[in-house]
């Protein structure tokens, strides 16, 4: 048995506010294999500044305390930053919310995949374009001939974040954080996105974050869900068990939506207990 | 009490692109029409042109048996026809009171007296009274959904328009405001049309649905019709196979 591929322990995020530290995150336990995780829960809950805290991307003032956190079985906070810095990209990435302001709006998508390629597997000038165009077919881009040359606000939010996602695996990492991936998109076009970055993390034996604010969508798509309240993990769940769920959140969150075929005259309302954030 | 909605043969270009191709359209008095379709198949364009939004258009719009001309709207069409928009984030001016913003409408309509008719108007969307010396920052995303249902709400329009009210909110918050808008849909007899890309909520709100795709309506449908999973276009197919995608596949997986 080998280090899980992520392991963070006692997880604190905490912004200095007028009244003393706010605590964002706190005191967060996890560990990601080889698997598709999920990351539950509202604005707020502190799900994205996890994410960002395992990538030292937490924005100051925000400071950020942890018992254990480990890529690979390397500590990362005795890390240097500049190493650190190397890990991300590479072997760790993340894609963002909305591919609109993810991608540098003036530079061509080839231009942009191309620098990924040049930078992480030091491929020249045409390797890098060709291995470009496979990554955009990779990815179910129809005509990547064509969609190299064009600029991000000349193609589709779907497209976009395809390109996102193609430019993340360019380093080929073992883990991806995925923030909201398809939140900025169409429900038709989600799908295709999810089935995509599902296909290419099970072919390549990744590691995946997929961080959402939709229970039903990350319990189709993960093996394990962790519901979070409040900058707390509340539940931990097997995706296929999640009609078990104990915790009252948990159970609201999933009758709170609308669904087709099961009619009802009034959604049920999430009551909140202030238990449940202690 | 509502009033009817007809349009006939909307045609709208936006330079090359058609955006709208000889819509036509029925909301009667009293009820809600949903439109549902992917981003850019027009259907936030149908309510822009009602609204006065969108200046240049053919065919022919009427709202409550008067026709509509351009992009000219009178006070009193104004009065009857109220918009919520998507994202409360923008469309609340940061830096009013919540009071400032509520009062705006009470003014430009010669409502009346705004210390009894804000308060009134906040009790009815369900928010604090306490909300209304803040600022919009100071609300959560629900909360400021509700200043505007309620900033809409004000005049007693006929006709509440509804451009995908919960896009962007969560899901936790997305049922309080469907359950309001619900609820006062039915108890005011509105003519409401809500737009949204979430069949699942169109569904939840409206027993007649429209599907649109490329400025076109592809089907017409109702919401019985969309929970059986009854649809003839390939779009509509598209849109319920989206809404239960995440179901098919956690089954498939439990197998």
């Amino acid at each position: 048995m080998t280090a899980p591929l992520l392991e963070v322990a006692g997880l604190t995020v905490s912004f200095p506010t007028r009244d003393g530290l706010h605590p964002v995150v706190r005191d967060v336990s996890f560990t990601v294999g080889r698997e598709k995780v999920g990351i539950v829960g509202e604005s707020g809950s502190g799900k994205s500044m996890t994410a960002r805290a395992i990538l030292d991307l937490v924005p100051p003032p925000g400071r950020v305390s942890a018992a254990r956190l480990a890529f690979a079985g390397q500590d990362l906070r005795s890390m240097p930053t500049r190493e650190r810095a190397k890990l991300r990209g590479k072997r760790i990435s993340m894609i963002l919310q909305d591919p609109r302001h993810a991608l540098n709006p003036v530079m061509t998508i080839g231009a942009q995949l191309a620098e990924t390629f040049r930078l992480h597997k030091g491929a020249n000038g045409r390797q890098a374009r060709e291995r470009s165009l496979q990554a955009l077919n990779a990815v179910h881009i129809r005509d990547p001939a064509r969609v190299v040359d064009l600029y991000p606000h000349e193609i589709s939010g779907g497209m976009g974040q395809r390109v996102m996602i193609a430019m993340m695996l360019a380093p080929d990492p073992e883990l991806l954080l995925a923030d909201e991936p398809t939140s900025a998109l169409d429900a038709t076009v989600e799908a295709g996105i999810l089935e995509t970055l599902d296909e290419l993390v099970t072919a390549r034996g990744m590691g995946l974050v997929l961080v959402s604010h939709d229970l039903d969508l990350v319990s189709a798509f993960c093996d394990r869900v962790l519901v979070f309240y409040a900058g707390r993990i509340v539940e931990e769940l097997d995706a296929r068990n999640l009609r078990a769920a104990q915790h009252p959140y948990t159970q609201g969150l999933m009758a709170c939506v609308p669904r087709l075929g099961q009619r009802r005259t009034e959604l049920p309302v999430l009551r909140r207990d202030a238990s449940w954030a202690r | 009490m509502g009033a009817d909605i007809e349009i006939r043969g909307l045609c709208v270009r936006f330079g090359s692109l058609q955006a709208l191709d000889h819509v036509s359209l029925r909301a009667e008095a009293g009820s809600c029409l949903g439109l549902v379709g992917e981003s850019g198949s027009g259907k936030s364009t149908v309510l822009r042109v009602l609204t006065g939004l969108v200046e240049q258009w053919e065919g022919r719009v009427e709202v409550a048996g008067r026709a509509l001309m351009g992009g000219r709207r009178d006070l009193e069409f104004c009065r009857q026809v109220q918009m919520v928009f998507q994202d409360p984030y923008g469309s609340l001016h940061p830096r009013h009171t919540i009071d400032a913003i509520l009062d705006e409408p009470i003014s430009i309509h010669r409502l009346g007296n705004a210390s009894t008719l804000i308060p009134q108007a906040l009790a009815d969307v369900g928010l604090p009274q306490d909300v209304r010396f803040r600022y919009p920052h100071q609300l959560s995303g629900g909360q400021r959904q509700r200043v505007a249902v309620a900033r809409a709400l004000l005049p007693a329009p006929s006709i509440l328009l509804l451009d995908e009210p919960t896009s962007a909110l969560d899901v936790s918050v997305q049922a309080e405001i469907l359950n309001l808008l619900v609820a006062l849909q039915k108890k005011r007899r509105l003519t409401s049309i809500l737009v949204s890309h979430n069949l699942a909520v169109v569904a939840h709100m409206c027993p007649r649905v429209l599907v649109m795709d490329q400025g076109r309506i592809v089907e017409e449908l109702s919401s019985d019709a969309l929970d059986a999973g009854e649809a003839s276009s390939s779009q509509a197919r598209a849109l319920i196979a989206a809404s239960r995608h995440a179901r098919t596949q956690a089954s498939n997986a439990r197998q």
